[in-house]
């Protein structure tokens, strides 16, 4: 009767065993007891033995092999017999030689529980109070925000909530302070309806089945709740470059001394975004619910690809930053995500996106707001352009910019007047020395 | 009311009448450990007993902690109802592989076909100058075993009403005896009762915060609760009993009574049995009530030390629950 | 202590034990009833061929955790197990199959149990380390070296208590006396001359520690001298020298002299448990002990002095392995348990 050789588990957390070499030749004869081939585990090489006599047939592991245990890789036959068909059985999947096509997952440091986080940075409007000064607020509707707390630093106690009940305060005349909160936002209707709709596949042969998961599904679900939730509305400008690129030249070999990193288009782009910021709040805001929370601080996110996924590090405050401070940053961040060390904390967050496809030779694009946020700058390739300059063409150095805003919160004037302000600002960069 | 429900005796009195009224009504149950013969314990609560019981049920032992608490896993297993004593608590951990990996997993490991019905007694605490090793509260660790049940009576009343429970329940139990509470009295029913398990007493009331307790702080919070009355803070007090099964119940209704709560034990702080507390009222509906933060007074992560003054700072006093109380009563009032 | 005093038959022996003389098991053979010789080798078959299923089932991955196999070990279970009356006790250890079945278990219900399932002698919480009948007064094994120890003491306290007539049999390894529990029982046991018999089944080797290595006793009886009982060595792979001193042991258990300590000399030709390399030990050496096969030694001294006919050995040897082959397919297709109610038997009502 054809005995099995299998893969033995020989050991108790043993699910794979490499396979090392066959000790026996396909043809021989085999004693019972003898040893018949090498397996490696993770503590050490071991022999098997035969676990039958006869001849060792249809062996199917090679060399570096790894076989789940139990796996059949050969038989040992009585003479004449015939080894029972089987089915090739593959070695585990995601060993081997071919890997798995797709290594998101190996990046995957951002969880779902992270997506769209209102960004941090404003404690100073978190409200302190007991949970059940929270419950007595909550169904007494009142403000903890205008609640005046008697506990340390100012915590809110129930004591407190029931003398405001007592005294009611007056009533808000600013966007009254909102308290932070880390729940993702919630995705209105017809953007979960979206994913519930059942749309055929085409009649094709596939060549692949990616999972959507890790980045690829957080990038896919931010950006697909901001394209249907939030009306994009797309304006352009062509920038003429002459000083910024004069002003790069300039600085480039100083700060690249003093700080250790180049000079980009993108850290001067970043750091007139910044400055421009300050003049357009609406544009450095986030739509929470019915509120409007406009940020002091700006965090801004780059965006960035790096082993061909999408990541948006942030710069932290970027408002307090000069040039300088922004190139170093911005050059920190780069580096670290080239070398996959980027904690999910400082991709996310940010309050205002630039994405630069200039080094890809991209004249101009829209971009998809990347939420919670209210706009995103689109920058172009730099390119030597003809214009009439006083009834001469000359050759400048044109770059398009494409703000892409928030219709709900930024009207199209206040987009102009922000890109005009950073058109201004990049033609005449001076200002950054 | 009986003359016999007035009667005083000292806990240290309570833990032998327990005994002593258990071992006259079943025979299987029986003492054993060191020096618990004509020498009546190291603190004397089995004095007499020898007398009674003689050497067969009043077995005294070797030094040889694991050999006494195996001898009472193999006696359990048996069908019998060995009381080991432990001279004190902290040589527990030399009969650690019998308690934990034996008498608390042997049901379980059998799928039910056993059970391990011993207590083990012991007397633990500081306050006595035993220093480090002598003076430990090791609760702890026995509460994080399943298959052991913990009691820690706090006064004579419940030494004797629990021990009479452990004796008769059908689990490992380690009934944890205080040594300052041995001189403690009050006041005991001569006739045999039992208080069951899992049952906390509200041993104060009290509106304005909850203090919890067991063992010896429990008379040192009530002392506490006492001087904070002048002051018009009413704490309420309640006494745990047993830590293991756990009466929540009790713990979450004063909790969301009171709305504050201060957890106080002797242990050290860190990975104290108060951490747990403060983890079962904050995952309960008693956390939607809580005014304050959960706060917990407990021992300093240090070994227990020799000298009186250092010991004394290194566990719980009574003008430290005060303050701990005054202070967190007072918290945004 | 080997000196010319010790007894014939016997390895070492220390204390003031007046032993029966050992016969020659070519002589003993002819004393014991045949059903009693058949009952020792059909247990013997049973111990082997279930571990040897054992062992084939967790290769294919059937079982769950590991497992100690005693294979070339089953004459020391067996022939003492044979010495008691029904009603005795035993507590062992965790290479324990072998006085299970001695012991008279449920071949399915313990093959059940070793497969982790719902029927299985401990409902699949307690796996091949720790199948017990307790019922049958088997009080199960420890996983803990030497953990069982200090309760056969309290076992042998309670049947000393409750002046029962049964006694008890504690089985542990070489590598537990070395464990301070084996010390602090024995001492206890023997001041109080408690029914027990101690039986180190010494297989040589704790896990992968040469015994020579771990002690300076050539054997390990002689540790008994310390605790003022009785100890001997035997030849632990000759079922019938086995019974015959355990016999004497249990004798004087029974009769109110407290302890033995008996030491089965064998050997183990396994790893210690399904993780080991054998990198400790020789293959020569491995070979040198499977030459003395307990079951083999047994067989060949039924037909040698014509106790049985080979054809009556053979037919106990193929029901023993149909046994056990039923008993694992019965086993493989029992229900597992489920995780719902575990909390259940973690304390008893």
């Amino acid at each position: 009767m054809a005995t099995e050789i299998i893969m033995p588990k020989v050991d108790m957390v043993m699910e794979t065993g490499t396979f090392v070499e066959w000790l026996r030749a396909e043809g021989e004869q085999v004693e019972k007891g003898q040893p018949l081939f090498v397996i490696m585990t993770d503590k050490s090489a071991i022999e098997i033995e035969a676990p039958a006599s006869g001849i060792l047939s249809q062996i199917s592991a090679r060399p570096d092999d790894v076989i789940p245990v139990t796996q059949t890789i050969g038989y040992i036959l009585a003479p004449g017999e015939k080894a029972p068909d089987r089915t090739p059985q593959p070695a585990i999947a995601g060993y081997g030689s071919e890997a798995q096509p797709e290594t998101l997952s190996q990046t995957a440091t951002v969880t779902a529980a992270e997506l769209a986080p209102i960004p941090s940075g404003e404690l100073r409007g978190k409200v302190r109070a007991t949970p059940v000064a929270r419950r007595m607020a909550a169904q007494l509707r009142v403000d903890l925000a205008h609640v005046q707390g008697r506990g340390p630093r100012g915590r809110v106690h129930k004591a407190d909530v029931l003398s405001a009940v007592e005294q009611p305060a007056p009533a808000a005349t600013e966007l009254p302070a909102v308290e932070r909160t880390t729940s993702p936002l919630n995705l209105p209707a017809p953007v979960q309806a979206l994913t519930g709709l059942a749309i055929p596949l085409p009649n094709a042969r596939q060549k692949r089945i990616v999972p959507l998961a890790g980045p690829r599904k957080i990038i896919a679900e931010r950006l697909a709740y901001s394209a249907a939730a939030a009306p994009h509305i797309t304006l352009t400008a062509s920038v003429d470059m002459t000083e910024a690129t004069r002003l790069r030249s300039m600085t480039l070999k100083k700060l690249e001394e003093k700080t250790g990193y180049r000079v980009s288009f993108t850290a001067i782009i970043a750091r007139v975004v910044t400055s421009a910021l300050a003049n357009h709040p609406f544009l450095n805001a986030s739509l929470a619910g019915d509120q409007i929370i406009v940020w002091e601080d700006v965090h801004l996110g780059i965006a960035a690809n790096v082993a061909d996924y999408l990541v948006v590090p942030v710069i932290r405050e970027a408002q307090s930053k000069d040039l300088e401070g922004i190139v170093i940053a911005l050059g920190d961040l780069l580096e670290r995500a080239r070398a996959k060390k980027l904690t999910p904390a400082e991709m996310n967050g940010s309050t205002f996106t630039i994405s630069n496809m200039g080094m890809y030779g991209i004249e101009s694009f829209t971009a998809i707001i990347n939420p919670p946020e209210s706009a995103i700058l689109a920058v172009g390739s730099i390119v030597d352009t003809f214009v009439k300059v006083e009834q001469t063409m000359l050759e400048k150095p044109l770059m398009k910019l494409t703000i892409c805003a928030d219709h709900r919160i930024v009207d199209g004037v206040a987009a102009a007047n922000f890109l005009n302000e950073v058109k201004n600002k990049l033609e005449n960069p001076y200002f950054l020395i | 009311m009986s003359e016999n429900t007035k009667r005083e005796i000292t806990y240290l009195e309570a833990v032998r009448e327990a005994m002593v009224q258990e071992m006259r009504r079943n025979p299987e149950v029986f003492l054993i450990g060191e020096d618990i013969g004509v020498y009546g314990g190291a603190f004397g609560v089995s004095k007499g007993m020898l007398e009674e019981f003689g050497p067969e049920r009043v077995r005294e032992t070797p030094i040889s902690e694991e050999g006494i608490a195996g001898a009472a896993v193999g006696a359990a297993l048996m069908g019998m109802r060995p009381i080991m004593e432990i001279m004190f608590m902290d040589f527990a951990t030399l009969a650690m592989d019998q308690l934990v990996n034996q008498a608390a997993k042997m049901r379980f490991m059998l799928g039910g076909a056993v059970s391990v019905p011993m207590v083990c007694r012991a007397p633990a605490g500081s306050g006595t100058g035993a220093a480090a090793q002598h003076s430990q509260c090791l609760e702890a660790w026995f509460v994080h075993t399943p298959g052991i049940k913990v009691v820690s009576p706090s006064n004579a009343y419940d030494a004797k009403g629990l021990l009479i429970s452990s004796i008769r329940d059908n689990n490992p139990v380690f009934f944890i005896e205080h040594k300052l509470l041995y001189r403690t009295k009050a006041s005991v029913p001569e006739e045999v009762y039992a208080i069951p398990f899992g049952k906390a007493k509200v041993v104060r009331e009290g509106s304005d915060l909850t203090l919890l307790s067991y063992s010896i702080m429990v008379p040192r919070a009530l002392e506490a609760a006492a001087k904070l009355a002048e002051e018009g803070i009413q704490v309420e007090v309640v006494d745990l009993c047993s830590l293991k099964p756990l009466d929540t119940e009790t713990i979450v209704q004063s909790v969301s009574k009171t709305g504050r709560v201060l957890i106080v034990h002797e242990a050290p702080v860190t990975g104290g049995f108060g951490g747990e507390l403060a983890a079962v009222i904050a995952e309960s509906e008693a956390f939607d009530y809580l005014d304050a933060p959960i706060r917990r007074l407990a021992g300093r992560n240090i070994p227990i030390p020799y000298n009186r003054t250092l010991e004394r700072a290194s566990v719980p006093q009574v003008e430290d629950i005060e303050k701990a109380a005054r202070a967190l009563a007072r918290e945004g009032r | 202590m080997t000196d010319s005093s010790v007894l014939v038959g016997a390895l070492n022996q220390v204390g003031e034990v007046d032993w029966n003389p050992i016969l020659d098991s070519s002589v003993f053979v002819k004393q014991l009833p045949v059903e009693k010789l058949a009952w020792m080798l059909e247990k013997m078959c049973l111990t082997r061929y279930f571990e040897e299923k054992a062992e084939e089932l967790y290769t294919r991955g059937l079982v769950h955790g590991t497992m100690h196999l005693s294979i070339g070990m089953e004459a020391s279970p067996v022939g003492s197990i044979a010495a008691l009356e029904p009603e005795d006790f035993i507590i062992h250890h965790h290479r324990g199959h072998g006085h299970t079945i001695a012991k008279g278990a449920n071949i399915v219900t313990m093959m059940g149990e070793f497969l982790g399932k719902e029927p299985g002698y401990c409902r699949g919480r307690g796996g091949s380390m720790h199948i017990a009948d307790v019922s049958d007064g088997n009080m199960g094994a420890t996983g803990i070296v030497g953990g069982g120890i200090p309760i056969a003491t309290g076992i042998g306290l309670a049947l000393q208590m409750r002046k029962s007539p049964q006694i008890l049999l504690s089985y542990f390894g070489d590598g537990s006396t070395n464990e301070g529990a084996f010390h602090e029982a024995l001492n206890m046991a023997s001041v109080w001359d408690l029914p027990i018999v101690f039986i180190c089944d010494n297989n040589k080797y704790g896990m992968s520690m040469d015994f020579r290595h771990s002690m300076n006793v050539e054997y390990i009886s002689t540790r008994a001298a310390s605790y003022g009982m009785p100890g001997i060595s035997i030849d632990g792979n000759d079922v019938l020298t086995v019974y015959q001193v355990v016999s004497q042991a249990i004798g004087r258990a029974r009769s109110g002299k407290g302890p033995t300590l008996v030491e089965n000399v064998s050997y183990r030709w396994r790893g210690h448990s399904k993780s080991d390399r054998n990198l400790y030990r020789t293959q020569d050496e491995i070979e040198d002990w499977m030459n003395r096969c307990p079951i083999k030694r047994f067989k060949q001294l039924l037909l040698t002095s014509q106790v049985m006919r080979e054809d009556e050995i053979e037919a106990i040897d193929r029901a023993a392995k149909q046994t056990i082959d039923d008993a694992a397919e019965a086993a493989i297709l029992m229900p597992e348990p489920t995780p719902e109610n575990m909390e259940d038997e973690v304390y008893a009502p």
